[in-house]
C-alpha cells in the first residue's frame, strides 16, 4: 500500500531516526518507503535531517590549552610519586 | 587552536601514554563542556577537573581504552558531570551536564514538533546550545562526536528506543522553526 495514510506524516518524523540507523523491521521500512514515494515534505525533511547530521559532524573541536594539558599530566606525575603506580 | 596537540612530548612509558590518551580525548570533553559551560575557560576548566577525577579509573593502564574495547569516553564524560564545588563556574557547568545525564532517563517524549526545515550552518553552535539538555547531549555525542548507539545508552542508562527517540527530539528541535515544509 502506498497511501500516506497507511503512515502518516507525524508518525514518519517519528521514525526518521530508526530509519537512519537501520533498526526499522522489514514492514517498518517499506511502510517508511512507500511514504516517501508519494509525499515530497517527507522526502525533503529526510534529507534535511540527512544533512543537518553531516554537517553537525563538521563542528570543530578544540584542544585544551597548554597550561589546562600540563595540569593533567602534573596531576598525573603527582598521583604516581604518591606510590600509585603500577 | 589545537595547542595541546603540538605542545612538546616529554616522559616515557606511562607518562606518554596517558598524554597522548588526554590529546585524544581532550577535544571531545571540550566539545561537550563547551555546550553546558558558561564560556571558553570554565569549559577547561570541568575538562582539567574530569580528568583529575578520572585518573584513578584510567590509571595504572590508560591505554586499556584506546584499543577499542573498554572506550573511556563514558567514564571521562561521566567525569565531565561530577563539577567541582570550590569552582563554582565549573560546578556550574558541570550541573548541566549532570541534569542532561540524569533526566534523559526519565525523558518521555509526548509529542514530536511539527516537520520543519533544517537548521542553517552559521547558527549552529547558538542552536546546539538552545537544544535542552538532555537531548542536547545525545545530539552532541551522536551526530557531532559520532559515539555508537551502545556507548550512548550506556551514559545515559537508557534503552535502544529511548535513546533514538531522544535523539529524534533533539534533530526535530534543532531543525525547528524556519519554516513548515507542509501542513497535516
Amino acid at each position: 500500500m502506498t497511501d500516506v495514510d497507511d503512515l502518516p506524516c507525524d508518525e514518519l518524523v517519528e521514525l526518521v531516526t530508526d530509519y537512519l540507523e537501520d533498526a526499522l523491521d522489514q514492514d517498518g521500512r517499506a511502510r517508511f518507503e512507500a511514504h516517501l514515494e508519494v509525499c515530497e515534505g517527507c522526502r525533503a525533511y529526510l534529507e534535511q535531517v540527512r544533512q543537518t547530521v553531516q554537517v553537525l559532524s563538521l563542528l570543530p573541536a578544540e584542544d585544551l590549552s597548554a597550561p589546562a594539558r600540563e595540569q593533567v599530566l602534573e596531576a598525573f606525575r603527582a598521583w604516581r610519586i604518591g606510590g600509585h603506580q603500577a | 587552536m589545537r595547542s595541546g596537540a603540538t605542545s612538546p612530548r616529554t616522559g616515557t612509558g606511562p607518562a606518554q601514554d596517558l598524554a597522548r590518551l588526554v590529546d585524544q580525548h581532550s577535544p571531545h570533553l571540550l566539545q561537550v563542556a563547551g555546550f553546558f559551560a558558561a564560556d571558553g575557560a570554565a569549559a577547561q576548566r570541568m575538562v582539567v577537573r574530569a580528568w583529575h577525577l578520572a585518573l584513578p579509573v584510567l590509571l595504572p593502564d590508560p591505554l586499556a581504552g584506546a584499543e577499542g574495547t573498554e572506550p573511556p569516553r563514558v567514564a571521562l564524560v561521566r567525569a565531565l558531570a561530577v563539577g567541582d564545588p570550590d569552582d563554582p563556574r565549573v560546578d556550574s557547568g558541570a550541573r548541566a551536564l549532570r541534569l542532561a545525564v540524569q533526566g534523559a532517563g526519565c525523558f518521555v517524549p509526548l509529542q514530536l514538533q511539527p516537520v520543519t526545515a533544517a537548521a542553517g550552518r552559521d547558527d549552529l553552535p547558538a542552536r546546539l546550545r538552545a537544544v535542552v539538555g538532555p537531548l542536547r547531549l545525545v545530539l552532541l555525542l551522536t551526530d557531532v562526536q559520532g559515539w555508537a548507539a551502545q556507548d550512548v545508552e550506556e551514559l545515559l542508562e537508557v534503552r535502544p528506543a529511548a535513546r533514538r527517540a531522544l535523539l529524534a527530539l533533539a534533530r526535530d528541535q534543532l531543525c525547528r522553526d524556519v519554516r513548515p515544509l507542509r501542513a497535516g
